[in-house]
């Protein structure tokens, strides 16, 4: 998606009165970062310890009888 | 009052016994009923006759507690010249059936199988696969999905993880060897489902408008035949025993649990759609199901405005010794009731007889309005069809709010406690591992979804994408989606069952589909309790707004009542399973990041409303708050938004905000199938950590995600 689809799709939201707002962007590195708008706060996760807790949670539970 | 004469003695000495009170009740029968049941006789029923009544007209087959607030569902389109009409209405036959373009339909039904599964989950379970794919064909269509909607008590149990296991096999078992594909559905695990899981099958067949089968006994002295293996003592009382609370003396109930075999029924199903592809061959067909013979020659014969003369003694037997109230009671699976056009006998039993399967002439259709059973030749049981189906007794229960909710939605959610920013930071894993929003591989790699091959997407995005191959240019795409949050139902059953609703079609909207029809399976506690009663009237009333909002048919469902446990009836869940329609291949979207270069977008905004959340109930420990608000006509507007950008190609990946709320839901497609991205997220936040993940961890009302 290029940054003129954001604004069209940002525009086009605006005139069918649909809220709608730029989150940020997706990375190919595997973090997960909420930046406050400041600057001066940041939460970082690493994506793949995410997947991993999400990915084996049930699985585990099922086989530890 | 009918008036008649007493029936000759049954030759079984252990029936030839006067009824007695304690008989009506052990039959789960009220003194009323009984008066009615003389009164429809115009005498006292023998026995094999009560036990007649007893199943026609328990909660699983009659409806009797819930059809006062069924009949408010919509069944077919407010607008009669809007494209994809229903067809055949909800309660009309054994599925409702909806117009899908080009002179084809979809065909889809939800059942519960609920009561079976906790005292049998293997068998439990597979059967309840087998009964809905055999309500489906039933009506013609050849079923091509699957999908299931499952609940369990919290997973640290062992007893819980025995009946997690036991249905999720019988679940694959029957689906994998019948070969359709199950193509998902939704698990949630929550205490209130401790002792007493849901068990929710569902499945879609596809028919032509012209091939379409009723379930009417017509045309007098056509032959009624009985096709299927034959009748043993499995599953008897089955929809009685569907109908009362499980308690501790339950796992007694067990030879009520049916045992299934999916190879026959795979037989059985080819052998029918051979035959109902004949033209004129069959004149009306119904599944042996809940109460077998029983409901299948009543239901016909009513249908039919007909009666019905049925020989017990011509039924095949694979045990010695079954007496008449065994043979009409029994719901031994993989059976059909057929009725065929007199005088071509020979092409139906020769199509049975390629099938391997036995298909005898048991009775034929009669002038008049009774059934006749007869044994030994001697008549055994004689009831009206009509009064048996339709002179089933309805009841307006009475209804109470329930007294937790005034404190519940009044919760004061500023009295919770900050979490330190260590704690806070942990929110998110900790959501991602709650076994309702875990990922659900463990359950679904035990299903076939591919067999068929024309599962485009299977379990695990928002909605499950199928591919309709109806001839050799022709081809329709379907998407299906389950929801039912039982959390939001137990703290607002109106909004409740509005935003199960909502849910399901921003599911396929996010999918790239415009909803059809909907089914749904009530599944609610005892409705003789004024508490629970009002729970189901309330979470009807907010699914029949909804429906009606956004011209939703309901082509049928199912009532599942008296799920309770020791500490009283489960959460009101209302299942709701919504199919939609694809305009094109192209339209297809899936929730998961295709790069790592898109742009995140959230369509619907920021709200704050955390009652009833995951967040809550995993950080907190808490079950409290109000559900969200739903405001459908936004719901509608943000959907029709999504599916433009997604027809514009505007759209890589979209997906739904629900259990777990904004983060989790942006988490979830990062998890792409051949690599794990990351984001950048830049958002205003100026308060501790602990007020972020709180307000990023509530399910947001009508939110999607694009990326």
């Amino acid at each position: 998606m290029n940054f003129d689809d954001i604004d069209s799709i940002l525009k086009l939201a605006q005139e069918v009165k649909v809220p709608a707002m730029l989150l940020g962007l997706a990375t190919k590195d595997p973090s997960l970062i909420i930046k406050s708008s400041a600057g001066d706060n940041r939460i970082v996760w690493n994506t793949n310890g995410l997947r991993q807790a999400w990915g084996c949670a049930l699985t585990e539970s099922m086989n530890d009888l | 009052m009918r008036v008649s004469t007493m029936l000759p003695t049954n030759p079984d000495p252990a029936l030839n016994f006067p009824v007695t009170p304690e008989d009506v009740e052990e039959l789960g029968l009220l003194p009323e009923e009984y008066k009615k049941i003389q009164e429809i006789l115009g005498r006292d029923p023998n026995i094999t006759e009560l036990g007649v009544f007893s199943v026609m007209w328990s909660e699983h087959c009659s409806y009797k507690n819930s059809k006062c607030l069924l009949r408010s569902f919509p069944t077919e389109k407010s607008d009669c010249h809007a494209p994809y009409q229903v067809l055949v209405k909800a309660g009309e036959e054994n599925a409702g059936v909806i117009d899908i373009g080009d002179g084809w339909a979809i065909c889809f039904k939800i059942e519960s199988h609920n009561h079976p599964s906790a005292v049998e989950p293997f068998e439990g379970a597979a059967t309840g696969v087998g009964g809905i794919i055999r309500d489906i064909f039933t009506m013609g269509a050849r079923p091509v999905l699957l999908t299931n909607s499952l609940r369990f008590g919290e997973i640290d149990s062992s007893h819980v993880k025995g009946l997690i296991r036991g249905v999720v096999q019988g679940i694959a078992h029957y689906g994998n060897c019948i070969g359709i594909p199950n193509v998902g559905g939704d698990i949630y695990f929550d205490s209130c489902y401790e002792g007493n899981p849901l068990v929710n099958a569902l499945c879609l067949g596809i028919v032509k408008h012209k091939e379409i089968k009723r379930g009417a006994a017509v045309g007098m002295g056509n032959p009624v035949y009985y096709v299927g293996p034959a009748t043993g003592r499995d599953g008897l009382g089955g929809a009685s025993f569907a109908s009362k609370e499980l308690s501790e003396e339950s796992a007694a109930d067990r030879p009520s649990v049916q045992k299934g075999d999916p190879f026959m029924e795979k037989l059985l199903l080819e052998a029918c759609l051979e035959m109902m592809a004949v033209p004129g061959l069959v004149v009306g067909i119904q599944d042996m199901g809940a109460a077998g013979l029983t409901c299948s020659s009543c239901e016909t014969a009513s249908r039919g405005n007909s009666g019905l003369e049925i020989d017990l003694d011509c039924v095949p037997q694979r045990e010695t010794g079954m007496n008449s109230y065994e043979i009409l009671l029994s719901e031994s699976q993989e059976r059909m009731l057929v009725i065929v056009q007199r005088g071509r006998e020979a092409e139906l039993e020769a199509i049975f007889k390629k099938w391997d399967l036995p298909a005898v002439v048991i009775g034929k259709v009669t002038e008049g309005e009774d059934l006749e059973f007869k044994q030994n030749n001697g008549l055994i049981a004689r009831i009206p069809a009509k009064a048996l189906a339709d002179d089933d007794p309805i009841y307006n229960r009475e209804f109470k709010k329930p007294n937790y909710l005034f404190e519940k939605q009044n919760w004061d959610e500023t009295k919770l406690p900050d979490l330190d920013d260590d704690a806070a930071k942990k929110t998110l894993p900790l959501l991602l591992s709650t076994p309702t929003i875990a990922h659900k591989d463990w359950v679904w790699r035990q299903y076939d979804h591919m067999v068929m091959t024309n599962t485009i997407v299977g379990p695990g995005s928002d909605a499950a994408i199928v591919r309709l191959r109806l001839g050799e240019d022709l081809e329709k795409i379907i998407a299906i989606s389950n929801d039912c949050n039982n959390r939001y139902c137990y703290l607002n059953p109106y909004r409740g069952g509005q935003i199960a609703i909502a849910e399901s079609i921003r599911n396929l909207a996010c999918s790239g589909a415009r909803p059809l029809a909907m089914t749904n399976c009530l599944n609610f506690g005892n409705p003789y309790k004024p508490e629970v009663f009002y729970m189901l009237k309330e979470c009807v009333r907010g699914l029949v707004d909804a429906c009606k909002f956004f011209d939703l048919p309901v082509l049928g469902g199912n009532v599942s009542l008296y799920n309770e446990n020791q500490e009283g009836a489960i959460d009101p869940t209302p299942v709701v399973s919504v199919v939609g329609i694809v305009d094109t291949e192209e339209m297809i979207t899936t929730q998961k990041l295709k790069n790592g270069d898109e742009a995140i977008i959230l369509i619907g905004g920021l709200c704050d409303e955390i009652g009833g959340s995951y967040y809550l109930k995993e950080i907190h420990d808490f079950k409290t708050g109000d559900a969200p608000t739903p405001n459908l006509a936004v719901e509608e507007q943000i959907n029709s938004f999504v599916l433009r950008l997604i027809k514009n190609k505007q759209v890589v990946a979209a997906h739904d905000i629900s259990e777990g709320g904004l983060l989790v839901a942006l988490t979830e497609m990062l998890f792409a199938q051949e690599q794990t991205f990351g984001a950048n997220l830049d958002i205003m936040w100026e308060t501790g950590q602990s007020a972020l993940m709180r307000n990023f961890s509530v399910k947001v009302r009508e939110e999607s995600l694009l990326q």
